[in-house]
């Protein structure tokens, strides 16, 4: 397995240089007193496990990957770490960025937040990946996207300082979890992170296992 | 651990809607080559899947080295299909990073070896690569492993002359020391001719003819004949026969032709061609 | 090792192993290829002569049943002592053979004794220039 991440790793260093770009800007965005337009970039590494798949059909690598010594667990194993290498990489990053810039505490909420959704993104993306060839998968996979993004819009904070402005944010539940501590709230939100993995990896598994090629 | 055949496939069946690979069964034995005939469409390509683990079977069971967990013995084999995709950005350097943590056997002074051999550059991404040099790639991996069975999918058809002949003499390298087997499918059958110790014939999804080649060329010959010298031989020694109005050129079974027929030498392209025409014929 | 030479015709209408093996005999009895003299593994020839390894192992399992060789697991195949005897009278054997089916032919096709005697004459003219 450890060839297969590796793939993805110096494919993501190859392909994926305007997204570094995009980080860096993001970063200094988030140091700033810019709003919290890092989480776009955040809810965005949900998309890398899915844009994976979908460059490997078209080169063939799929195919031939599956002719690696390798199990089928690991060649979808290895496509649901490299996506949450991005997602908890990304959230974790800009969370120590707000720390550093004396941002009120609150804020790290929005990366834990954006963490989720990305995840997400990436649960339903994949089992859907697997299902459908790549053309059929981009409309539906720009549906869904389309839908997400939207439920997360309503999480982002308009006003500087004050992150938290609609209702259902300040309802008790959420006001309870947002004064949480930033690590117990980092760790609760990786947990629901590994849970919603495990099982899209589940559902993943067995469609792939009945792929034929 | 030790084994007889490197490759066994058993009552093989592959159901598709039109299409169907019936009852095939053949073995390869270790230290050989074996070379898979067929038209395209004739099920080669599908067979090769299903020996890759690509495909399921419909019924049937194949056996790698004796094993049939074929799962389990991907790490022997070394697979070059028609067209092995490849990451586009990724080059012969990176894809050897990779490639040295799947294998376990993976020797990279080999395959750098290989590289130079076939002209191959080292840094250049794939996406650049002509598809000549992609299959030469693809090929330059697959021996770089120790690989106990080699499985070629018309691995040689995008070449020209002079580099077919350069693999041929890999090849014959690679099974030097016996232990090592290859299994080549290809419709351009004289690649196939020199090299070959086996051959498997499939036509249209059935097993036509698994023979050794210097038996098969040996049984079977030519014949020329007018419509009215027909009746003279005997039906069970035709095995194929193309007829046109004036004359009918017939594959036959040397051994069953009556005294005084000389029939002529042919080659396993000409077997290919008249065997896929059938035998019915008439008078 | 020295190259051998041998060629393949593969026009004509004898089996490949056949035009070896006769090839390597021919390369024995003449003395090019002395007593104990190493032979190129099966694998080694089959790839100078780009023909598979079972026509090779075919060749060798020739000679070696009828006597000119002899093989070593795991070292190879070297040519055997000559018995001049032996081959003479398995040579005579062969010969008496084929002269049975030369009369048959000839009586066939109505080939008088003096045509055979003159064919021979010119074919064994062919090879002294050879």
């Amino acid at each position: 397995m450890s060839a297969l991440i590796a793939k993805e790793i110096y494919s993501f260093f190859k392909e994926q240089k305007i997204y570094i770009i995009f980080g860096i800007i993001m970063l200094i965005c988030a140091l700033n007193k810019a709003p919290e337009v890092y989480m776009v970039f955040i809810i965005v590494s949900g998309m890398f496990a899915s844009t994976s798949i979908i460059t490997d059909e078209r080169s063939g690598w799929d195919k031939t990957s599956k002719l690696l010594p390798v199990s089928n667990a690991a060649i979808v194993a290895s496509k649901y770490i490299y996506g949450s290498m991005h997602i908890i990489l990304s959230s974790a990053l800009f969370s120590a960025v707000i720390i550093l810039s004396g941002k009120p505490k609150g804020t790290i909420a929005v990366c834990i937040i954006a963490m989720i959704f990305a995840s997400l993104l990436q649960a339903v993306d994949l089992p859907l990946g697997y299902v459908f060839s790549s053309n059929a998968r981009t409309v539906a996979y720009c549906i869904l996207t389309g839908l997400i993004y939207g439920v997360a819009a309503g999480f982002m904070p308009y006003d500087k300082g004050d992150v938290l402005n609609s209702d259902i944010l300040n309802s008790a539940v959420f006001k309870m979890i947002f004064s949480a501590k930033p690590i117990t709230l980092f760790l609760l939100a990786l947990a629901v992170v590994i849970i919603l993995n495990v099982i899209s990896y589940l559902i993943s598994l067995v469609i792939f296992s009945r792929k034929e090629f | 651990m030790e084994y007889q055949n490197a490759l066994e496939i058993l009552n093989i069946e592959k159901r598709y809607k039109d299409f169907k690979l019936d009852n095939i069964s053949f073995s390869l034995p270790k230290g050989c080559v074996m070379g898979l005939i067929g038209e395209n469409g004739a099920g080669k390509s599908t067979l090769i899947k299903i020996i890759t683990g690509l495909s399921r079977q419909s019924s049937g069971e194949v056996r790698l080295f004796g094993n049939n967990n074929i799962s389990q013995e991907k790490a022997r084999l070394g697979i070059v299909l028609d067209n092995n995709g490849l990451p586009l950005k990724f080059n012969a350097k990176i894809l050897n990073s990779v490639y040295r943590r799947a294998y376990e056997q993976w020797n990279e002074e080999q395959f750098f070896d290989y590289l130079k051999r076939f002209d191959l550059p080292d840094n250049k991404p794939f996406c650049d690569l002509s598809r000549g040099m992609k299959m030469k790639f693809n090929i330059a991996a697959a021996l770089s492993h120790n690989a106990q069975l080699l499985i070629l999918d018309e691995a040689t058809s995008g070449l020209d002359p002079i580099i077919r002949d350069e693999i041929l003499d890999v090849f014959y390298d690679y099974i030097s020391d016996g232990e090592r087997s290859i299994l080549i499918s290809s419709h351009i059958v004289s690649d196939l001719e020199k090299i070959c110790d086996y051959i498997t014939f499939i036509h249209r999804g059935k097993l036509m003819l698994c023979d050794e080649k210097d038996a098969v060329k040996t049984r079977y010959g030519i014949l020329r004949l007018s419509p009215n010298d027909i009746a003279d031989i005997d039906r069970s020694a035709i095995v194929g026969i193309k007829s046109t109005q004036l004359s009918n050129t017939i594959l036959v079974d040397k051994s069953r032709l009556p005294r005084g027929y000389k029939a002529e030498k042919a080659s396993i392209e000409d077997i290919m061609l008249l065997m896929s025409h059938g035998n019915k014929y008439h008078m | 090792m020295k190259k051998t030479n041998i060629t393949i015709n593969n026009m004509c209408d004898e089996p490949i192993y056949e035009q070896i093996s006769q090839q390597l005999k021919d390369k024995i009895l003449s003395g090019e290829l002395a007593e104990n003299a190493p032979l190129p593994s099966i694998r080694m020839l089959a790839k100078d002569l780009r023909i598979s390894v079972i026509t090779t192992k075919h060749a060798y399992e020739e000679l070696e049943r009828q006597g000119f060789i002899y093989t070593i697991a795991g070292k190879g195949s070297y040519v055997a002592k000559r018995n001049l005897e032996l081959e003479r009278e398995k040579n005579l054997c062969e010969i008496e053979e084929l002269l049975t089916r030369l009369s048959q032919l000839s009586r066939q096709c109505d080939i008088s004794e003096d045509e055979l005697i003159e064919m021979l004459k010119t074919l064994n003219e062919e090879y002294k220039i050879i």
